[in-house]
């Protein structure tokens, strides 16, 4: 077991070299000067051999992997050489010396790993990956053999990020989602619950996934991001598209892939961090690797009053008052350990919070609002087949006041999902999913538990510079069952840049407040309510990249277009009562464009400059209604514009939100905003620790607006944060 | 349905044409028939946040742009004086009175005075005849009196009542009237027979005169005919918000205070109005989906068209339309406005029988109609 350690250890050191801003798990190696087993070539080339093992220290013998020339120098032609050893050795050949190359490491069950190499006049080289067990995300790709079908998300656009990489740079889920274009993040003001939206979608058209386990309220649909800082998760992976074949119900638009913090070698790191109004944070992580397996912890406590002044513009003059009962208490902490190709992880998560209500009410001066959770998963894999369990349990108080009984809702959820291959000539991936939802509630009456059955089918083709991704998911449940069909096209013209055409069908389930929440007062549930389909969900894509010397640039062009019949939506009834009903449809097209450019060679110090932005249309369409989907930005754009180097770095960011309606009856519209963020670290290195300081100034120009109509959001703010590892 | 529908209408065809004949020629001048008096009219819209001007003459049509009356604004009545219109805003929204100048469209508001301010709750309000508006506190249970441009009402009455729904100023008293509902627990099941509190315009209290049994949870009232006409909504199933369907209608004589016998609706109330052919338009649901229209003669004490004998709604093309709130013109003529929250409610004008004449859309969530002068 010495192995797995050094194999851990291997994989932490590469990726500390992670390129700032990445959103991939992405290494520059310098290549050893001499390998095992190379042979030199002719004319300045060279033979790359690959080594690809697990965290335990294990040959992955189904490991695919990629090389394409960065630029046009290289003289290996546009798209992949592979060749593929049983054990787990590949050999890369004929790549040119002095020439960058992007090595993309995959492996079935492991985290997609990129490695960008040059080797500059030697004739042979070693390379040796370590694969991270990707417990979470079904496997994006197998491969038996040369040639041999490739599964994955060939058709998607995809955005990952490593928060462990990253560990200053954002406060929230919510902050890096922000980044990414079409996605819409909606805050009650600081403090409030953070809802995620994506291409035009609803917050309930997301899942957000926690190690396997979902985050969607089961009354609402709607995940709270606000409960998860980032310092006790591993990564975000976001999935655009609708996910149903793969995941079940309730990826109409997108998934949310979050993985609790993970053993990372024999590592210890802290931080502590301050703000206005009243933030404070702190948290912890260590890992430690031994003989029998790895282990980690990760704790985290939050605190902020978030009594910030704004305006009251209800009011004649808009008198200066300060938000009050926005205050936020949390403590999470995350287990995590493994042995082998089976990993382990219990978290727990804690959060306490004022309701404030809208500007100009004190109806809910007083109004308290807790949530108490627990999250286990447990992953095994074994040769050709993985299994995963998760279980989510949460229990949710509100109280109006003091006085008043606490309104209390508890739920839990488990899942089990496996996936396998059928043969290796029929290159046949079958998965199966078994989920059991409970829930329990004071305005609930007593619903019934729910219990869904799934599978999909996958048969990836690839021929030559196509890949081909048919899949079809089945889920059933009782009184409803559901066909998600999804077909991904991925083309590589050349190294440098590809196209993807993608189409898919989902669903999702009413939840069980659409069907049983049943308050005293003018609110009926509904419980002939069908489940709302995303009858087609569509994209194409294209995305390439330039370089040459010092400088890179990536760009990513998407259209979308998705149609959902019947949404959810509640709704109040002729005479007022409030129910959820099967409504119309629900249009949403879109255009999204993300770009990068990069400058400087060495990967220590350099230039980023990051463009993206995106153009959304949602309709919600009933009766002779096409007004727009309340609350949905048709123009947002992100900028950022990085320096970093051994000294530190220094960032500066810009994101614009375009007006949006604030109901279906599109009456008013919230004016568009943007807001500047400035952030400066610096690196101090002490013996073995790395110390960094990091200042920063939130909404520079101290912008005033609102996210949701009335609820304020704070204007300039300043955190200081400090992390040491 | 739509057989016996168009049998009926089939049947009434000679009575209409000979009635159209009449009326045709009794309005003939020397270049024909002219056309009926132009209204005006003002349109709540809840959930849209509006509130929108119509013209009635033939057709109703759109007149001018909808006044925005803000974010927070969620009330649900409307009344109007010769130059402003009136509403509230819930304490949801930090309980105001809203004024809008009809002229100019301007939109104002008042506030409540402290310790309650923004927990008052403030009821339907109602202007009297030198401009002031009176309205209840839901929340504070007390009875205020406002004028258009004033910053904070001023608290007339104190403990009136548990739910206080409506004021109606009459002569030199208020009449208010409470539900007498259970609003701080939130269940809103009465607590006892709904009441009308009778207060001087200075706010003590002369006299309380409790409604029947039959007759609970009073929403609102009118005055027609001498006459407080009070519309019970009725009750609902406390777990699963089902209609009880016993709503009715007590009227009280002003002269004596004399109560009649409440007249049930078979259904629960949701709307009260007055009409200009001096009769009262009342909406009633059995299961909060589906409304009837109904017919209410205060000078008799009964139903013209009862639960059993429906006003039937229908538009253009022969549906049935649910109206939350309906009033008539003086020739009788109907206008119904229905309730929609996922796409703008339907303002229709009919004939006295509820077949459509004209139609335009009202706006989102359409709550309350008031004709102007």
């Amino acid at each position: 077991m010495k192995s797995a350690g050094s194999a851990v250890f291997a994989a932490m050191l590469a990726t500390a070299a992670v390129a700032w801003g990445s959103a991939v798990t992405a290494a520059q190696a310098r290549v050893p000067p001499t390998a095992p087993g190379g042979t030199a070539s002719p004319d300045s080339t060279f033979l790359l051999e690959v080594k690809v093992v697990s965290e335990a220290g294990e040959r992955l013998s189904g490991a695919f992997v990629e090389a394409h020339a960065l630029g046009s120098e290289g003289s290996v032609a546009a798209g992949t050489v592979v060749q593929l050893r049983p054990e787990g050795q590949v050999h890369v050949g004929q790549l040119s010396a002095g020439v960058p190359y992007r090595i993309i490491v995959q492996a079935w069950g492991h985290e997609r790993t990129v490695r960008v190499v040059e080797v500059a006049g030697e004739t042979a080289r070693f390379l040796r990956v370590v694969l991270p067990l990707d417990p979470y995300l079904l496997p994006e790709i197998e491969a038996k053999a040369s040639g041999s079908p490739v599964a994955g998300l060939a058709g998607r656009s995809v955005q990952r990020v490593r928060f462990a990489d990253r560990p200053l740079v954002y406060g929230s889920v919510g902050e890096w989602l922000a980044e990414q274009p079409g996605v819409t993040i909606r805050q009650r003001g600081a403090g409030g619950r953070q809802a995620v939206t994506v291409r035009g979608s609803r917050p309930e058209g997301v899942l957000v996934l926690l190690d396997g386990a979902p985050m969607n309220d089961p009354l609402t649909g709607r995940a709270d991001l606000s409960l998860l800082p980032p310092s006790t998760l591993e990564t975000a992976t976001l999935v655009r598209g609708v996910g149903s074949a793969s995941h079940g119900p309730g990826a109409g638009a997108a998934v949310l892939l979050l993985t609790s913090r993970v053993p990372d070698g024999r590592a210890a790191s802290g931080s502590l961090a301050v703000s206005s109004f009243g933030g404070r944070f702190g948290n912890a992580y260590a890992s430690a690797v031994g003989r029998r397996g790895r282990a980690s912890l990760s704790v985290a406590v939050t605190e902020a009053e978030n009594d910030y002044p704004y305006q009251n513009r209800l009011l004649p003059g808009a008198p200066t008052e300060r938000r009050g009962n926005s205050d936020y208490r949390s403590v999470n902490s995350a287990v995590s350990g493994g042995m082998g190709p089976v990993l382990a992880s219990v978290r727990l998560d804690r959060a306490e919070r004022g309701v404030p209500g809208r500007m100009g009410t004190s109806i809910f001066e007083s109004a308290r609002w807790s949530e108490h959770g627990w999250t286990a998963f447990l992953s095994a894999e074994s040769a050709g087949a993985r299994l995963n369990a998760s279980m989510h349990s949460r229990r949710q108080v509100y109280v109006a006041d003091a006085e008043s009984p606490e309104s209390v809702l508890s739920s839990r959820e488990w899942r089990v999902s496996g996936r396998t291959a059928v043969g290796d000539r029929l290159g046949i991936l079958l998965s199966g999913r078994f989920s059991h939802e409970s829930v329990t509630g004071d305005e609930l009456g007593k619903p019934a538990p729910r219990t869904m059955t799934g599978g999909s089918l996958e048969r990836p083709v690839r021929a030559g510079r196509l890949l081909l991704e048919p899949a079809v998911g089945v889920d059933v449940t009782r009184g409803a069952w559901a066909v998600s069909p999804g077909l991904a096209l991925r083309l590589v013209p050349a190294s440098a840049w590809s196209m993807w055409v993608r189409a898919g069908r989902g669903f999702r389930l009413p939840t069980f407040g659409d069907l049983f929440f049943a308050s005293a007062y003018r609110v009926q549930p509904n419980p002939d309510l069908v489940p709302e389909t995303v009858r087609l969900d569509a994209e194409v894509g294209v995305e390439a990249e330039l370089g040459r010397g010092g400088w890179r640039f990536d760009w990513a062009l998407d259209v979308y277009y998705r149609r959902t019949a019947d949404p959810i939506v509640w709704l109040a009834s002729a005479t007022a009562v409030w129910s959820p009903r099967n409504l119309g449809d629900l249009l949403a097209w879109g255009v999204e464009l993300d770009g990068s450019l990069k400058l400087g060679r060495a990967e220590e110090s350099g230039w980023r400059l990051r463009l993206s932005g995106s153009l959304d249309r949602s309709r919600l369409g009933f009766g002779s209604n096409r007004n727009p989907l309340p609350y949905q930005p048709e123009v947002s754009g992100f900028m950022a514009a990085e320096r970093w180097s051994p000294w530190g770095s220094l960032r500066l960011t810009l994101r614009s939100i375009g007006s949006r309606t604030t109901s279906v009856a599109a009456t008013r519209r919230l004016p568009a905003f943007t807001v500047v963020d400035v952030s400066l670290t610096r690196r101090i290195p002490i013996r073995l620790l790395a110390l960094e300081i990091m200042l920063r100034v939130e909404n520079v120009l101290d912008r005033r607006f609102e996210m949701i109509e009335l609820f304020p959001e704070p204007g300039r703010r300043f955190h200081v944060r400090l992390q040491v590892r | 349905m739509e057989g016996r529908w168009g049998a009926s209408w089939l049947a009434s065809l000679p009575v209409w044409l000979t009635t159209a004949v009449l009326v045709g020629c009794a309005d003939s001048g020397p270049t024909g028939p002219e056309p009926p008096q132009a209204f005006d009219l003002l349109v709540l819209n809840s959930t849209g946040q509006t509130m929108a001007r119509f013209t009635v003459a033939e057709e109703v049509r759109v007149a001018g742009s909808k006044v925005d009356l803000g974010p927070n604004f969620d009330g649900d009545a409307l009344d109007v004086s010769s130059l402003h219109a009136v509403s509230t805003i819930s304490s949801f929204g930090g309980s105001r009175v809203v004024f809008v100048e009809l002229e100019t469209g301007t939109v104002s508001t008042s506030g409540f005075p402290e310790p309650e301010g923004n927990l008052a709750n403030p009821s339907q309000p109602a202007f009297d005849e030198s401009g002031a508006v009176w309205v209840g506190g839901r929340g504070s249970d007390a009875v205020y009196r406002v004028t258009p441009g004033e910053a904070v009402a001023t608290r007339i009455g104190e403990a009136v009542g548990t739910f206080v729904e409506r004021v109606v100023p009459i002569g030199d008293e208020l009449w208010a009237v409470d539900a007498n509902i259970d609003d701080e627990g939130f269940t809103f099941q009465p607590l006892g027979p709904s009441r009308v509190v009778v207060l001087a315009r200075s706010g003590e209290v002369r006299r309380i005169i409790e409604l029947p049994a039959g007759a609970p949870n009073a929403r609102d009232a009118v005055l027609s005919a001498g006459r407080l006409v009070v519309l019970a909504g009725g009750t609902f199933d406390p777990v699963t918000f089902a209609p009880d369907g016993n709503g009715a209608i007590v009227t009280i004589d002003v002269a004596d205070e004399s109560l009649s016998v409440p007249v049930p609706l078979d259904g629960n109330g949701i709307g009260l109005e007055s009409g200009r052919d001096g009769l009262i338009y009342v909406t009633s649901t059995t299961d909060f989906v589906t409304i009837d229209l109904l017919r209410f003669d205060p000078a008799t004490g009964a139903f013209q068209r009862g639960p059993d004998n429906p006003i039937r709604i229908r538009d253009a093309a022969g549906s049935r339309v649910d109206c939350w709130t309906a009033t008539a013109l003086a020739d009788r003529r109907l206008l119904c406005a229905t309730f929609s929250f996922a796409e703008a409610g339907r303002l229709l004008l009919l004939d006295s029988e509820g077949r459509a004449l004209s139609e335009v859309p009202s706006g989102f969530g359409t709550t309350d109609i008031r004709l102007l002068e």
